[in-house]
């Protein structure tokens, strides 16, 4: 059977994501990833993996425990390369609004920041 | 080791902005080394709110806001909305006197964390170094 698009095999997902293909197993489990079975094999929504995995963490009791999980999500470490394409992107970024705007941006992101809490 | 990255430092350095080039310097250098970010989730709304204001200004076209916002998504970052965070903030914000309680949500993560906060700003800093909070001011 030919793989749906936008589906991605759980090998796949677990290379993505630099996690165990049994730690991607269980996200399916908790439903932390979306995905569906066709015949044996599962198969993860793409979409799913651009959102962080959720870390369990210690709490009280089970209800506890679910809510302290739903409160936390992480991403894992970047590669060097995966690093140097992050940076590549945000140079890219500068260089066309710098061409769009014919100067650099020169704003005061700490008085934003103030005036956006302060008009809370 | 991991530092609470405040709002000012992450739009500073996934938003190309030259004049918080260190602030991008900083953020390359911390993943670098492998380490992590925690936030609360402050930092997203904050982030998402600032970079609205940057489109909303035409200082930023909405592909390229919806573009910094995704880089800092996937950077590893942690971000923790845990109850206790919010209590603790309340708690800093009455010892500091302040009004409101934004950027102390900042401070009792890194507390809770035990990591220095790392902000471009000089108020939050002031305000970490009062509760004896790690901070470190990128300026």
């Amino acid at each position: 059977m030919n793989e749906p698009e936008a589906m991605i095999t759980v090998q796949e997902a677990a290379r993505r994501l630099n996690r165990s293909i049994e730690q991607v197993r269980r996200y399916l489990r908790e439903g932390k990833l979306r995905g569906r079975r066709i015949g044996q094999q599962w198969f993860i929504d793409e979409a799913s993996l651009r959102i962080p995995p959720l870390r369990y963490q210690a709490g009280p009791s089970r209800e506890g425990q679910l809510r302290e999980a739903a409160a936390v999500m992480e991403k894992g470490a970047m590669s060097k390369e995966e690093i140097e394409a992050l940076f590549k992107r945000i140079d890219e970024r500068r260089e066309a609004i710098r061409r769009r705007l014919g100067g650099e941006i020169d704003v005061d992101i700490v008085e934003i920041l103030r005036q956006e809490r302060e008009s809370h | 080791m991991a530092f609470c990255l405040d709002a000012s430092v992450a739009v500073a350095a996934f938003m190309p902005n030259p004049a918080r080039r260190q602030a991008q310097d900083f953020v390359a250098e911390t993943l670098g080394r492998g380490e992590q970010f925690v936030a609360p989730p402050l930092l997203l709304a904050e982030t998402t709110s600032v970079l609205r204001r940057y489109v909303h200004l035409g200082t930023l076209q909405h592909e390229q806001a919806v573009a910094a916002l995704q880089d800092l998504l996937a950077s590893p970052l942690r971000v923790d909305g845990r109850p206790h965070i919010y209590a603790r903030a309340l708690d800093l914000a009455r010892r500091l006197g302040h009004g409101r309680a934004y950027d102390v949500q900042y401070l009792a993560v890194a507390e809770m964390e035990n990591c220095a906060v790392v902000t471009l700003d000089h108020g939050l800093h002031e305000s970490a170094q009062a509760l004896g909070i790690a901070s470190r001011l990128i300026a």
